[in-house]
């Protein structure tokens, strides 16, 4: 087909295309606005911390690197943070499946346990100072501080979300549903991201 | 004209406001897109007037207008100021909020109240820049991109005391709202849309802000993680940034170990895909704008969205052409320079299809469209330009010359401020239900396009002769001295652009109390937010929402009893419309 300046021939046009039953909400097939929103969001924390993780990587690399010591308290509260979501996963998934009470059990532990990581992260700080070792004593505590805490505040607002759903479990499921399930996508990545973080912070 | 096709669905839900509610802490995506702009505008102003302030201090030195550490806070604040706090909130906030919604049939953002705490937050950040102003020492030294160790230690000059903590607060904070912005404005356009709005049949504004957003939802993550880490070595004493063995007002500092060049990869890691955050939205208003104008279908429409998806794609792979001087290894600069190279194909793409676009049109040269034409030829003029500076060994010598400030002002800085000249004097009608006066409006673009071309176009004169970017007094340097003529003449040119920004807002001022009503579709356009009445209401149209029957472009139909066919309309018997 020649290439022209030129309005060419228009095709014969197809019916309307997409589009929801909604009007002004018609993607149905991408699920509720608010799980693409936290997916979205998911992609910038990744983004925020694959900017410390770049930094770090680059001054592990160099000379003068010294990893901070790692606290004993890391381990149990790592492994609290992976069961609570784990425990999330199958609160959200017996919700759906319409068992309220024991989704809203797990739920109610998992968020216990999500308290007990942070009480766990602050712990390691607590140790650390008491052993000597500040923000600018080595390049491992830095970053170390920086990126526990940059972890410790996302994964704050995500148990303030959770907590925030504890209460609005007695409401319809519809409503919490999505809620739930948008939290569920956050807080797997916090508990990924944490592992991730973990190893990075203390392989180096 | 046929009547819109509605479809089942919600009819638009009627309430009460209350003043605070409807203007202030609105949730109304037009409401708050007008707030976006109108700060933007007033933000312009300040960045305008520093603009001024510096570029008399460059025409006659020897009065002195400014100190050297003021000379240096006014242009560090004005880069800050046009990049940050005009640009960007003004197209992806001001021209976003205001269009998305209108353009692919939604009622609103798809979360109405992140949308307002975005604005709101945008609001904030202003308050710590503002401030910075009136601490001692005052705003920022070192330059809008705040390279450390200057940034980073507070001895190292005035203006990196307070005024750069405040500096980094104020863009942390800035980072926040656009992030909040971003995610509604991808939320709304993919799950938004009302029936029939394919991604393919989507205006190419909306397209332009969409890759804008997801660019800006991944770039400004890294410049946050930035500024934390250097406000922890300006507060806490850690080293991300500062090497050892600094020596500062004769002291040795106490910093080991950082690196300078990690805040430069991560800052232009943000940056470069920034230079793209704001110019992807104009090239969206300058399409439209064209094929209205033109009453022709913007030429090879699916090239220009796969181009503007691979310029974003493209400009995470370029930050490296802003360090060829920091001592890359020569493999990956050459990487650089390829990637940098071919991002000027999908550009080069899109100038083409906006020349194809004019070719043969039935042109109407009304202000908005002077603008958009006067966009196309600042791109050509400021692009390439872009081609020699992306090639290491002609950056080198070029380096932080005035050569560069005349590429990227021209390139992005003054073509995307003519994309939203050309998207108020086009929208301005369905904003307020006015249009703005056309006499003013040629007597404000062409005051702006002569200011333009003389104030930034002999900068690559000045540039090739070895004028540096910093240089407060060059008459230090004897091989400089007699170029003062062309800085006279330039700083000139700059006061006839400002001249003409005052001349805009008298327009508006004045067409807003006395302009001619607009109607609904004043200039017969075919995009959903012509649908319905000028300035919108609330929940953009009593009713139901249009449906979308066919592409966003389809002007001078064969056969048709009038030269446009509106998304909205079913197709009148005997005509037939592309996609």
């Amino acid at each position: 087909m020649a290439v022209t300046l030129e309005r060419p021939a228009p095709p014969k046009p197809p019916p309307p295309q997409g589009g929801g039953d909604r009007g002004g909400g018609g993607r149905p097939e991408l699920g509720p606005p608010l799980r693409l929103f936290v997916w979205l969001a998911v992609a910038a924390v990744a983004m925020f911390f694959l900017g410390l993780s770049s930094a770090l990587l680059a001054r592990a690399g160099s000379a003068g690197w010294v990893p901070a010591p790692r606290p004993g308290v890391l381990w149990p509260g790592t492994f609290a943070l992976l069961v609570s979501s784990a425990l999330l996963e199958s609160g959200r998934r017996a919700l759906a499946r319409g068992e309220g009470e024991t989704g809203a059990n797990r739920l109610r532990w998992g968020a216990l346990l999500g308290v007990g990581f942070l009480a766990g992260q602050l712990s390691a700080w607590r140790w650390l100072a008491g052993s000597g070792v500040g923000l600018a004593t080595s390049p491992g505590a830095a970053y170390f501080y920086v990126l526990s805490g940059a972890h410790l505040l996302h994964a704050a607002g995500g148990l303030g979300w959770w907590l925030v759903l504890l209460r609005r479990l007695r409401r319809p499921l519809g409503e919490v549903g999505a809620q739930v399930s948008g939290l569920a996508v956050y807080w797997h990545f916090l508990a990924a991201l944490w592992v991730w973080l973990f190893v990075l912070l203390f392989t180096r | 004209m046929a009547a819109a096709q509605p479809h089942p669905e919600v009819h638009a839900p009627t309430h009460r406001e209350s003043f605070w509610t409807r203007y202030v802490f609105s949730q109304d995506h037009k409401v708050i897109g007008l707030q976006y702009l109108l700060t933007s505008l007033f933000m312009a102003l300040v960045g305008g007037a520093l603009a001024l302030l510096f570029r008399t201090q460059l025409a006659w030195p020897q009065v002195g207008v400014l100190k050297a550490d003021q000379y240096l806070a006014a242009v560090s604040m004005h880069g800050t100021i046009m990049v940050f706090f005009v640009l960007t909130p003004a197209l992806l906030g001001g021209f976003a909020n205001f269009l998305v919604p209108l353009k692919i049939g939604a009622r609103d953002m798809a979360f109405p109240f992140v949308n307002m705490l975005s604005y709101w937050v945008f609001a904030l950040s202003l308050v710590p820049l503002l401030a910075s102003f009136f601490v001692p020492g005052g705003p920022l030294n070192a330059g809008w991109t705040a390279y450390p160790p200057l940034s980073a230690l507070p001895q190292a000059a005035p203006g990196s005391g307070l005024g750069q903590d405040l500096w980094l607060v104020s863009i942390a904070i800035f980072c926040v709202s656009s992030l909040l912005g971003s995610l509604n404005y991808i939320t709304t356009i993919l799950v938004m849309r009302t029936r029939g709005m394919s991604l393919m049949r989507m205006p190419l504004t909306v397209w332009g802000i969409f890759v804008a957003a997801v660019l800006a939802l991944l770039s400004f993550p890294v410049l946050m993680a930035a500024g934390i880490l250097l406000l922890f070595d300006r507060l806490a004493g850690t080293s991300f940034f500062v090497p050892a063995g600094l020596v500062v007002g004769g002291q040795v500092i106490q910093h080991t170990g950082g690196n300078p060049l990690l805040w430069q990869h991560l800052f232009w890691f943000l940056g470069h895909p920034e230079v793209y955050i704001v110019i992807l939205p104009p090239m969206g208003i300058v399409s439209d704008v064209v094929a209205n104008f033109a009453r022709k279908p913007v030429f090879g429409y699916p090239a220009m969205v796969a181009s503007m998806l691979a310029i974003g794609i493209l400009s995470f792979l370029v930050w490296g052409h802003h360090m060829f001087v920091s001592g890359m290894h020569p493999l990956l600069g050459t990487g650089f320079a390829l990637t940098t190279l071919l991002i000027g194909v999908p550009s080069a793409v899109k100038t083409f299809n906006w020349l194809a676009t004019l070719w043969r049109g039935r042109l109407y040269y009304s202000t908005a469209m002077l603008f958009a034409i006067g966009f196309v030829s600042l791109f050509v003029a400021g692009g390439l330009t872009g081609i020699h500076l992306g090639n290491a060994p002609v950056d080198i010598p070029l380096h932080d010359t005035y050569y560069v400030v005349g590429h990227f002002h021209l390139v992005m800085g003054t073509a995307a401020v003519f994309g939203i000249f050309a998207g108020i004097y086009f929208w301005f009608p369905k904003m307020f239900g006015r249009l703005l006066d056309e006499r003013l409006g040629r007597l404000h673009f062409w005051l702006t396009l002569l200011g333009v071309y003389g104030a930034f176009f002999p900068m690559y004169y000045l540039g090739m002769a070895g004028m540096h970017r910093r240089i407060y007094d060059y008459r230090a340097f004897p091989y400089l001295s007699h170029l003062q003529p062309m800085q006279v003449f330039i700083t000139l040119s700059a006061f006839l652009i400002f001249l003409g920004g005052l001349v805009l807002a008298y327009n508006m001022l004045r067409s807003l109390a006395a302009g001619r009503p607009a109607g609904a579709n004043p200039w017969r356009g075919t995009t959903l937010e012509w649908s319905t009445e000028s300035p919108p209401p609330h929940h953009n149209w009593h009713g139901d929402i249009p449906e979308v029957y066919r592409g966003p472009y389809e002007y001078s139909l064969p056969g048709a009893s009038q030269d446009y066919l509106p998304q909205w309309e079913p197709e009148p018997a005997g005509v037939r419309a592309g996609h």
